[in-house]
Parts: structure tokens; C-alpha cells; sequence
């Protein structure tokens, strides 16, 4: 029996400098004005329309095909009351790595190649599975096997059937350790793929947990053809990359390093062709450039734009923005093995100085919540009811002293035994809203005596860093996958080694529920630990969490049947359409 | 002359072989590790050191060097992009192009302003126009060329004015479905603003040169001469003057090439430009070794080059000079 | 001699050096007009500093230690100022019937060049704003104001050029942004020039294969694209203290002096005055500091003011790429960088204009102030 399970994870988008910036989210602004002063959050009102799309929250995992998403597909393409043509220019930030799914690093990379490859299954809005490559699927008496049915009539761009083999093969490369997949745990519990006919599929299982679906399904499936007599440890660098050939919605076309990346539609579509003839994404690095360029209209769509473009962008009446729901929150790690952050106490003190609402109000300009702790609201695991460290610099300044921190010697700094207390904050270069609140969090912090140096560093460099424990405090952000449990981030097996579990966190109780959650199969149930295990986390504060943002993502008017959700901008973008009168190119 | 050429080459042979061998090891000494990053918090380490291995980084350092510099020097081979997983040779192929066409239009741009304005500086001797001149060309000159990029962008790409694309090589849209001749106007259209922001600096610089060169030649004795003759001013200062004055301008040419070449470092990443210069940001950003030793390898001949394309003008110029 | 002749300014216009009389008596205006309407400043200085002095514990840190040069610093130059101009009109008037010093020459050379002095007038007028920054700026440049309310607002005067992002006033901080890019080009160049200066010497001096040897070494230097080696080594340590960039910038820009100075020394090392000095046995360090390099000197001072410049604009490409001083310390490239999107606004296109303008004055008036030198110092160096 397979139930509906909730759980949290987190994965890592590693966001190199390239990567889109975190944005903001909040709704409500209900800061209290400053006396006298008008009350003015500048937001998204006035010229620009907007779309504020609905929130679709995690339901848990399902096994079975949810193909409502799927039949609206379907009517929207069989009804056939839209224009076929037109041309979409994607802003981006940086440049795909490359474009062969299995050693592609980096937003851009799969945001391309997602459209150029189907999985077997594919995400619907409300998180669960619908049909793609597989048009079905189903579990054995065991739970130990899933046979996946697929479609027959899919193509690869160069004209080859796409078939079993080619999901086998797919699975064979995605766990080979030469190949260095990034996702290659995600496989661990699968021992092999068996081809029982041309367009039917087997998993076998070494065990029986709640995303065996999820973990079978990840990963663009590769043509076998192609890439078959690769030898597993080129694959990297073959030329397929530069060149792909896919079996998705849109074809490849040609790729312009540093310039842009085009594709067009794939006419054969098993489906139905797209609506759109051309997709173009457009690199262009500085953020202030792409945000003019969508105002000038060269660019007509980017996602995650940082907020603070809001006030240039909202007088042009020909762009919408969609405010998502953001997969990510930001957080400010405290190394808890450095002797100033050892003490909870401190640690309290330290969040209780943070004005988080005010962060959200000036950089995220109220596109923004505060995160209360390490799940994301979106996901139907995380616990409305943890406890709160509302911002009061008076009660921060009583602990800081009960904990023997005053200030002595009148620098304004706080000390104790001699030591001040002062420590350096890192972030990562080319994230525009954390570059910011770092050195807001620094002028806060100030005020409450406590000393910080700003250091924004390159992301490898300061992940490394990280994992080595080499930091004293960072403002980081997790983006949130869909999938596995909070051991990498928070369990004490990982607290003294080279692991995500930057702070060096640890804590029995944590360990105990977390360890029975992720073994747990009842939902409910699973629930209630993994409730327990935030409260811990949240009274110990190893991070500030700092705030889960909202994404404004603009796009030009001109576009008709635009849904953008929380699972990927791009979920519907086969059925975007431009009527022809309003067609531009 | 061809003698020259080939000892300088010669030479230039153990200089980039010594900037090679100290940007290896300056880059090996420096903290943090490419690999991090491609590693997932969820990766083994069995994934860790096979990234490693591809990437020859599990082999000490001396080996590491060596097998690079054989690489290089006999096998032309620069190694793999760490970040774009694609061979360095490949990108930097697709990429000078397009910087030394912008450079090369910079160039154009800056002699020839830089002389023009220079002659009429110089004509016009202590007159408004020369004030005028002497005071523009210094303050370009002083000018950051990331500041004037977005003065022009503000001013012509959209701020003020739409008259120019504000980044981009080419129409990304409809470049490829235009005829030739429209697909030439829409890059003279692109290249436009970052050339001229590119070149206006060493415009300015040139133009003070030549004021000064041509000053002093006015001064000689055969330009006296040619004016006794009955030489309209005109005829003077073109036939005569500046013919002369010019000589020592053009070594500034094979000079500015390398200026120009670090310039765009910049100016390709407001105007986003695909060349050099980004290739050149991103990969000392992401520790993209092979990448960047390979550039660095570039920009340095081009800094030699133009050192040796300065003598070789300068002696093609002025035949007082001989090269030995 | 009358009772006007002594009186500064009036002695001095009567005297026929207007430009003088001119430039002493409005610096002392402004820094006693300074002294007056910010003497809450001053009081607040030297209260806070007796009272550190006493052993009264109140907060005393590098702000305050700010304001304090500062303060010493108004008093002390009005009081200087007027000192000397007092003296000056004690001493005749210029006789042109004895032999003036190298030095004079050269002063008066200088003081004829419109252009030059406008250069140094900037220069002079910076390190002035530079040094009384707190006086001059109306706020702290790092105060962040009501961080929701006080963000982006206009120009008004209050916030001359309005607020950016993070409330904090842009006035204020491109004042203060001054010290960054003076510290910088001064300091950088000092260590190039110093540096390039010693190893020319050096590889000029003993000439033969240690030269060629020292000069192939500077060949692989030159041969560096320094912009790109720069950001590598800063974007690689990841360090970006004011010092580290400093020293870097100063590491990587040396050669070009060390190649003008050997080529001075090949020259002067031909000339009879060395080859006699040499022949009565001085030591080599004598030959190389007495003999060699006060005669190399001129083209070093007129080199190293024009560096000033470059290296002032080579800053500001750091900052502007974010690999300059870290927030949230001003500097004129990263007020430009932060606040390069505002352009395009209605209201705050000023700011960044603002900051890069000053960028621009900074170094035109230090290429002024190269060029009235060489002109000054030595006329052959004119092209």
C-alpha cells in the first residue's frame, strides 16, 4: 500500500553566479508606518497587469496517473481555437553548459533541455505524477516493481522511434558513476530496468518507500541510437551536447555560446505541434540590462526578476507580471562551532535583532514571507505552528547581556572576557537581493552591538568553504525539491564531515524523528514527526530563517494561455500562444 | 626586416611559455576547487574523485604541468571547458571572432578621430576649437569605459532615445531569415555603440599625440619652407606636416591593439557581447581552468603581437629606422 | 612699505600675484566658514576626546577618530595658511636679478600652464574633501535610513542626490567615495613606482646579461593582460580588503616605470660627470642613489602623476566588475555599479551620473596635473 506521504527535502541548485536571483514574496504589508511618514511599499500596482496565480500546494505524493492537467492539454490542443506561429525571446542570466541531460549543470541547461527531452512521467501543478513519455504505469502485489507503458508513438527529432530501450539505456548511463550524474542517488534503490517489449518498462526495487515513482521517473530519457556506443566516461564531452536531439515539444536549432540558444517546434509532436514556432533564449548577463531589455522590449519574458526592477517595469503597460510561488527560501547559517555562536541563547538573541519583515518590505518589496522554519510552505510537511523570534532588539540586548555580552569598553561592540563580538558574513557573488540584505543584516546587527564584516564571495569557492565549516556565519538559500528527508542538511552524522550540514547541527532528538520519519509510509503519522522535528531545529536556530520569497516572472502581453506555477515557468509553455494580429515576429 | 620578424617571434616563443608556467601555478595555488563546482550535496565521493579524474586534477601537480604544456605546444589541444563541457579551442574559435571585430572597428574609430581631431587641434592652435578639443579629448581620456557604455545606453539604447539595439550581436529573432544585405545593416546597428564606446578612449588619447606631434613639426624648418613657397595652409599641413607628424602615431596603433583587447573585458559584458572579454570574466569567476590559462595564453600574444606590428609599422613608416 | 602690503589677501593682490592671494584667502574663508556652522562638530570632537582621555567609558571608534582629523585638521591649515601668507608678504617681491633654483623654474613654468593648475587645483581640492569628509558629507555614508521608506527617494535637500537602495544618502556617499579612489591611485602607485624605480635601477646599473636577464622578465610581465590577472588573482583569493587590491594593482603595474627608469640609466650611465664619479671609486649604491637617479627623476614624477590616473580608473573597473572594496564601504566604481539600474528611472539618473562624474574629474585632474608637470619639468619629454 502505497499512501499519500508528505515529506521535505532539499536539494541543492547549485546557484553559481549565473543563477537567477531569489526573489521576493509576502503579500500582506502591514508593517506599521513610521510616524508621520506616508505609508508607501512600492508593489505591483498601477500599469502592468497581474496575474497573481493560484497557490498550489504539495497533496502529498500520489503513485497513481493524474492526468487532469493532462486533459486540459489535450482539449486545448484538440479544440485548436488558437494561431500556430510567433516567436517567444527568453531573457536569461547565464550560458547552458551543455545540453545532453545527464551532465548538464546549471539552471539554464535544464530549463533548454527540459524541453527538448521527456521524462517518463512529468510534474502536473499540484505536484503529483501525469503521464508523459509513460502513459501509464503500475505497481506490482510487492510494491518492488513499477511497469511503466509508454506511448508508441513518440519520435525522436531525427525521425527513430523512441522505445524501451532507450529508457534502459537512459537508466544504465543516469547510475554509472563514470558518467557523474548529479542526481545518481536518486537511483540507489533501483536495481535494475528490465525491457519487456518495445513500450513496455520494468523497475525493480530494493526496497519499499514512498517515492519509488519519483525516483524512477527522474531523469531525461536519451536516445539509445545515438549515444548507445558512447563509452560511458565521453559522454561528457561528446559533441550531442552542442547538438542535441531530442524527442520533446521543441527541436533544437542552434546555439550561439554566450549569445543565444534557439529551437523551434517539433512539428512530429506526438501530441500535436506547439503553438509557438520559435523559442529564443537570450543570455544576457547583468541584471539591469535584461530588465531594460524586457522594457524595451528586445526580451519578452524573464523569470525571477529581482524585485527591486518592479518600479522601472511596472509603468509598461505591455508586460504581465506572474507572482509564483518560489521553491526556495534564504537563510542565515550560524557555524556552531565557532565560540560566539555555541550558546542558543545567542543565537535568539541574534534573530530577534534581524528585522525580517522589514527585509521583505525594502529588497523584496513585500514579495515575501517570513520563513519560520527548514520547510517550505509550499510543501504540505511543513508545521504552521512553530514557534516565533519576532523582531525586539530590547529582548536581544537582555539576552546578549544574561549571556555575558556587554559592552565594556565603549567601541559600541559588545565583548566579553576580552573578545568582541565581531564575525564575518558571507554570501555569494551575482545574487542581487542577498548581496543587499547582507549588508542590511550587518547595519541591523549594529545597532544591537554585534560587529559584521561582509565578505560576498564566488559560490564555489564559498561552497567549499561551507562544507569545510570554514565560516563563521552566511546568508545562503536551499532550493526545495520535491523528495528525500532532512538527514543531509540537519543529521548529526554529518555535523564533523565535509557535508551540507554546514553548521555543524546536531541534535538527538532531531535525529530520532527525523531517522523514524523517513521510514515511515503512513502519511499522517510521518507528519506529525517530521512537525516535531522542525520544532527542534527552530527552537535550537541553527540558521536565521530569513524569508521564503515570491518570483515575479514578466512576460510580454502578446501571449495568450500563460499559466506559470510553482513546479517550473515553463510547465504549459507548449500551448502558449500569439494571436496573429498581435504577432510581432 | 623578415630577419626582425622571425627573431621576434622567436623571442616571443619563451615569453608565452613564461606566462603560461606562471599562470599554471599561479591559478594551482589559489584556494577552493573547480569540481565543487558540480557536486550536489546528494554526490558520493566515488563521483567526486571520477569528476576529479576526467579532469586530470587527481595527478600532482608537476604532472599536471607538464601534461598541460604538451598539450598545448605539440598537440595544439587546449583542454576541456570545465563549465561548458565542450573543448576550449572550439569556444575561443567561436568567440575572437567576434571580439576582434569589435576591436578592429574600435581601432577604426579611434585613428581615425584621433587624428582628425588632432589635426584640426593642432591647426586651429589656441583658438576655442583647440580649447575646446584639448578639454573633450581629456576628459574622454579620463573616462571609465563601463561609465560612458551606460551614459550611451541611456542616452541611445533606450533611455532618451531607441536608436540603437542595447545589447546583442545580431537581431536574435529575425537575423537568420534576413537577406545579406540587411543581415550587414543589423550588425553595423549592434556593433555601433559598444565599438564607439570602445574606441572613443583611445580616440582621445591618440588626438592628444597628434596635436602634439604636429605641433612640433609645424615648427621645423621645411614647413617654413613650404610656406614661403606660397603654400596654401591647407596644402602645408596635409602635404607636409602631417605626413611627418603621423609616424610616431602609428606605433601607437600595434599598441592600442592589446588596450583594446582588455577593454572589451568590460564593455562585452554591459553590451553583452559574445566574446573574449566575457569568456574571459566568466571563467576566472568559475575556476575554469583550462579556459582561462588558454586566454590568458591569447591575450598575451596579442600583447606581443602588437608590440612587433608597432615596430614593424614604424619601420615601414619612417625609413630612418632600421630594424636589426 | 604701507599697512596694506602686510595684510594677506590685499598684500597680495597689490602685489600682483592675484592667483595667490585669491586661493589662500578662499581656502581660509571656507575652512572658517566650516569651523563656524559646524562647530557642534568640532564641541562634540574634542568633548568626546577629553572625555576618552579622562577614562569616561562612552563609544569610541574609528568614526570618532574620523572626525577628530578632521577637526585638528581645520584649525591647524587655516592657522597654517595664514602663517604663511603673512610670511610671504614679509619676503620681497620676486627679484629676477639672481639665479633662481631648478626648483622655482619649474614652479613657474607651472603657474603659467592654465591647464596644469586647474589640475592641481582639483587634485588639492580633493584631498581637502577628502580629509573633511565628515564636515562636508551631511550624513554617515553607511547610515541606512528607515530601510522600507526612506528607500530611493529623490533628490531633495535633504538627500541632495537622493537615497539608494538601502536608504542610504548617495551625497554623502560619493563624498566619502573620494577616499577610496585617492587612497588607492596614491598608495598603488607609490608601490609601483617604488618597485619599477628600484628594479630598473637595479637592471640598469649593472647592465650585461643581469639586464637581459631582468628585462626578459619584464617582457613575460608586459606580456600579461593586467585587467584580466588583476580579477583573477582577487576573484581566486578571494580577498577583497582595500589592501590586498591596493598592493595587487601596485604589483601588477610596475614595470613600465622600471623600463623608463633603466633607459635612463643606459643614457646617464654614458655621460662624463658618471664616468668621473665612477673613476674616483664611488660605491655602487652611491652611484646608483647620488648620481643616477636624482638626474632620472623628472621622467619618474611625470609618469607616476599620470599612473595616478589609470590606476584610479583601474579601480574603479574593479569595483564596477564587484571585485573592489567590499560594501558597505563607498567607493566611487561601486556606487556606480549598485546604482547603474537607476539610470533609467525619472528621478535617480543623477546618481550614478554623479558618481561616475567624479570618477572623471578625479582623473582629469590628475592627467592635467601630469601633463603641466612634464611640460614644467622637461620640455624634451613634450609629445
Amino acid at each position: 500500500m502505497n499512501p499519500f506521504f508528505r515529506s521535505l527535502t532539499v536539494i541543492v541548485l547549485f546557484w553559481l553566479g549565473m543563477s537567477l536571483s531569489l526573489t521576493s514574496c509576502g503579500t500582506k504589508k502591514t508593517t506599521t508606518p513610521a510616524p508621520g511618514k506616508p505609508r508607501k511599499i512600492l508593489g505591483l500596482e498601477g500599469g502592468a497587469g497581474l496575474v497573481n496565480v493560484s497557490k498550489h500546494k504539495d497533496q502529498g505524493h500520489s503513485h497513481k496517473v493524474v492526468t487532469t492537467w493532462t486533459d486540459k492539454l489535450k482539449k486545448f490542443k484538440e479544440e485548436k481555437k488558437y494561431d500556430e506561429g510567433g516567436t517567444l525571446v527568453v531573457g536569461i542570466k547565464g550560458d547552458a553548459s551543455t545540453l545532453l541531460p545527464v551532465t548538464a549543470v546549471g539552471v539554464t541547461s535544464q530549463q533548454v533541455y527540459s524541453l527538448l527531452f521527456l521524462t517518463l512521467t512529468t510534474t502536473n501543478p499540484d505536484f503529483s505524477h501525469g503521464p508523459g513519455l509513460a502513459k501509464s504505469w503500475e505497481f506490482s502485489e510487492d510494491q518492488l516493481q513499477i511497469t511503466f507503458h509508454l506511448n508508441d508513438n513518440v519520435f525522436w527529432h531525427d525521425g527513430v522511434k523512441t522505445t524501451a530501450h532507450d529508457v534502459k539505456f537512459s537508466f544504465e548511463r543516469q547510475r554509472d558513476p563514470k558518467v557523474a550524474w548529479s542526481a545518481i542517488k536518486w537511483k540507489d534503490h533501483i536495481s535494475k530496468c528490465e525491457v519487456i517489449d518495445d513500450f513496455t518498462v520494468k523497475f525493480y526495487f530494493t526496497k519499499k518507500y514512498p517515492y519509488q515513482l519519483m525516483d524512477a521517473a527522474v531523469g531525461a530519457i536519451m536516445p539509445k541510437h545515438i549515444l548507445g556506443n558512447v563509452p560511458p566516461g565521453e559522454l561528457k564531452n561528446h559533441s550531442f551536447g552542442q547538438n542535441p536531439i531530442g524527442n520533446g515539444p521543441f527541436k533544437f536549432k542552434l546555439w550561439k555560446r554566450n549569445d543565444r540558444i534557439e529551437i523551434v517546434a517539433n512539428e512530429k509532436y506526438h501530441t500535436g505541434r506547439p503553438p509557438l514556432d520559435r523559442i529564443i533564449f537570450r543570455i544576457i548577463t547583468d541584471e539591469d540590462q535584461l530588465a531594460h531589455s524586457l522594457k524595451i522590449g528586445e526580451v519578452d519574458f524573464v523569470e525571477a526578476l529581482a524585485v527591486s526592477k518592479i518600479p522601472r517595469l511596472n509603468k509598461e503597460s505591455s508586460l504581465v507580471a506572474h507572482v509564483v510561488d518560489s521553491r526556495s527560501y534564504t537563510y542565515l547559517a550560524w557555524n556552531l562551532r565557532n565560540p560566539l555562536f555555541t550558546s542558543k541563547k545567542v543565537r535568539h538573541a541574534l534573530t530577534m535583532s534581524i528585522n525580517r519583515k522589514e527585509i521583505i518590505d525594502s529588497h523584496l518589496k513585500g514579495f515575501g514571507e517570513i520563513c519560520k522554519g527548514p520547510v517550505s510552505p509550499i510543501l504540505a510537511a511543513s508545521n504552521p505552528n512553530l514557534p516565533e523570534f519576532p523582531f525586539d532588539p530590547q529582548k536581544a540586548r537582555d539576552l546578549f547581556a544574561a549571556e555575558g555580552w556587554r559592552d565594556t569598553d565603549g567601541d559600541k561592540i559588545l565583548d566579553k572576557d576580552g573578545k568582541k563580538f565581531s564575525f564575518v558574513l558571507k554570501t555569494n557573488k551575482g545574487n542581487s537581493i542577498r548581496e543587499k540584505i547582507v549588508v542590511q543584516i550587518q547595519d541591523m546587527l549594529k545597532q544591537v552591538g554585534v560587529e559584521v564584516k561582509t565578505n560576498i564571495m564566488d559560490a564555489p569557492v564559498m561552497f567549499a568553504q561551507l562544507k569545510k565549516k570554514e565560516f563563521e556565519a552566511v546568508v545562503v538559500g536551499w532550493s526545495v525539491s520535491l523528495k528525500t528527508d532532512m538527514t543531509t542538511l540537519w543529521h548529526s552524522k554529518q555535523a564533523n564531515t565535509e557535508s551540507f550540514n554546514f553548521t555543524s547541527y546536531s541534535n538527538p532528538d532531531f535525529d530520532k524523528y527525523n531517522d523514524t520519519a523517513v521510514m515511515e509510509p503512513d502519511a499522517l503519522k510521518a507528519q506529525e514527526l517530521w512537525w516535531k522535528a522542525q520544532e527542534v531545529i527552530v527552537q535550537d536556530q541553527p540558521y536565521t530563517f530569513l524569508f521564503v520569497p515570491k518570483d515575479i516572472n514578466w512576460v510580454h502581453k502578446r501571449f495568450q494561455n500563460v499559466q506559470m506555477e510553482t513546479v517550473g515557468w515553463h510547465i504549459n509553455l507548449e500551448q502558449w500562444w500569439v494571436k496573429k494580429a498581435d504577432r510581432k515576429y | 626586416m623578415l630577419s626582425f620578424i622571425l627573431r621576434r617571434l622567436l623571442i616571443a616563443i619563451p615569453i608565452l611559455f613564461g606566462l603560461l608556467t606562471v599562470n599554471f601555478f599561479l591559478i594551482r595555488l589559489a584556494p577552493g576547487d573547480p569540481a565543487d563546482l558540480y557536486i550536489d550535496k546528494d554526490m558520493d565521493a566515488e563521483v567526486k574523485a571520477n569528476i576529479m579524474k576526467s579532469m586530470g586534477l587527481d595527478q600532482p601537480v608537476h604532472i599536471q604541468y607538464t601534461r598541460y604544456l604538451k598539450n598545448v605546444f605539440i598537440d595544439f589541444d587546449f583542454g576541456l571547458s570545465y563549465t561548458k563541457k565542450a573543448p576550449v579551442k572550439d569556444l575561443i574559435l567561436e568567440a575572437v571572432p567576434n571580439t576582434i571585430q569589435l576591436s578592429l572597428l574600435a581601432l577604426g574609430i579611434q585613428i581615425f578621430l584621433g587624428i582628425m581631431i588632432g589635426i584640426f587641434s593642432a591647426a586651429k592652435q589656441s583658438t576655442w576649437i583647440d580649447g575646446t578639443a584639448r578639454v573633450g579629448s581629456l576628459f574622454f581620456y579620463s573616462m571609465p569605459s563601463f561609465y560612458l557604455a551606460l551614459v550611451f545606453i541611456f542616452i541611445f539604447a533606450g533611455g532618451v532615445f531607441y536608436i540603437f539595439p542595447s545589447s546583442g550581436m545580431v537581431n536574435p529573432v529575425t537575423y537568420e531569415s534576413m537577406s545579406f544585405g540587411e543581415k550587414i545593416w543589423d550588425r553595423i546597428v549592434h556593433i555601433f555603440l559598444p565599438a564607439i564606446t570602445l574606441g572613443i578612449g583611445g580616440a582621445a588619447g591618440m588626438s592628444r599625440y597628434m596635436r602634439g606631434e604636429l605641433l612640433e613639426v609645424i615648427r621645423q624648418d621645411y614647413i617654413r619652407t613650404a610656406r614661403a613657397k606660397g603654400l596654401t595652409e591647407t596644402a602645408v599641413l596635409f602635404k607636409h606636416a602631417v605626413k611627418n607628424a603621423i609616424i610616431p602615431i602609428i606605433t601607437l596603433i600595434g599598441l592600442s591593439l592589446p588596450v583594446l583587447f582588455s577593454g572589451s573585458v568590460i564593455i562585452e559584458s554591459v553590451f553583452a557581447w559574445p566574446g573574449m572579454g566575457r569568456l574571459a570574466v566568466e571563467a576566472a569567476f568559475q575556476r575554469d581552468y583550462p579556459m582561462f590559462l588558454a586566454i590568458n595564453l591569447i591575450f598575451g600574444t596579442v600583447v606581443i603581437m602588437g608590440s612587433l606590428i608597432a615596430d614593424i609599422l614604424y619601420a615601414v613608416a619612417d625609413p630612418k629606422v632600421r630594424l636589426s | 612699505m604701507g599697512f596694506v602690503e602686510k595684510i594677506p589677501p590685499l598684500g597680495h593682490f597689490k602685489r600682483g600675484e592675484k592667483g595667490k592671494g585669491l586661493l589662500i584667502s578662499t581656502l581660509c574663508l571656507i575652512f572658517i566658514s566650516f569651523m563656524i556652522f559646524k562647530s557642534h562638530l568640532m564641541v562634540e570632537a574634542v568633548e568626546k576626546t577629553l572625555a576618552k582621555i579622562q577614562g569616561e567609558e562612552i563609544p569610541y571608534g574609528s568614526t570618532e577618530i574620523d572626525l577628530l582629523i578632521s577637526t585638528l585638521f581645520l584649525p591647524l591649515a587655516a592657522l597654517g595658511l595664514m602663517l604663511y601668507s603673512f610670511i610671504s608678504l614679509r619676503k620681497p617681491v620676486a627679484n629676477t636679478n639672481y639665479a633662481e633654483g631648478p626648483w622655482v623654474t619649474v614652479w613657474r613654468k607651472f603657474k603659467k600652464n592654465r591647464l596644469a593648475m586647474t589640475g592641481g587645483l582639483i587634485i588639492l581640492s580633493l584631498y581637502i574633501i577628502a580629509i573633511l569628509c565628515p564636515y562636508i558629507a551631511p550624513h554617515d555614508p553607511t547610515e541606512q535610513f528607515d530601510r522600507v521608506y526612506d528607500q530611493l527617494l529623490p533628490p531633495s535637500t535633504k538627500h541632495l542626490l537622493g537615497t539608494d537602495e538601502f536608504s542610504r544618502d548617495a551625497f554623502s556617499r560619493i563624498i566619502y567615495g573620494s577616499r577610496i579612489s585617492l587612497l588607492v591611485g596614491l598608495l598603488a602607485v607609490a608601490i609601483a613606482v617604488s618597485l619599477g624605480t628600484l628594479y630598473g635601477a637595479i637592471s640598469g646599473y649593472f647592465g650585461g646579461w643581469i639586464d637581459n636577464l631582468m628585462m626578459r622578465f619584464v617582457d613575460i610581465m608586459l606580456a600579461f593582460p593586467t585587467l584580466i590577472l588583476i580579477i583573477t588573482v582577487i576573484a581566486l583569493w578571494q580577498n577583497q580588503s582595500i589592501w590586498i587590491i591596493i598592493s595587487v594593482i601596485g604589483l601588477m603595474s610596475w614595470m613600465g616605470v622600471a623600463r623608463l627608469v633603466r633607459g635612463q640609466f643606459l643614457v646617464l650611465k654614458e655621460r662624463e660627470y658618471f664616468i668621473a664619479a665612477k673613476a674616483l671609486g664611488a660605491s655602487g649604491p652611491r652611484l646608483i642613489f647620488k648620481h643616477l637617479l636624482p638626474n632620472a627623476m623628472t621622467p619618474i614624477i611625470v609618469s607616476a602623476t599620470l599612473r595616478v590616473g589609470t590606476t584610479i580608473l583601474l579601480e574603479a573597473s574593479l569595483s564596477f566588475l564587484s571585485l573592489g572594496v567590499q560594501p558597505p564601504e563607498p567607493s566611487w566604481g561601486n556606487i556606480v555599479f549598485d546604482t547603474k539600474g537607476q539610470i533609467f528611472s525619472d528621478t535617480l539618473w543623477c546618481m550614478p551620473l554623479a558618481a561616475g562624474l567624479a570618477i572623471v574629474i578625479t582623473v582629469t585632474g590628475y592627467n592635467l596635473l601630469g601633463d603641466g608637470l612634464r611640460d614644467a619639468l622637461d620640455p624634451r619629454l613634450r609629445k
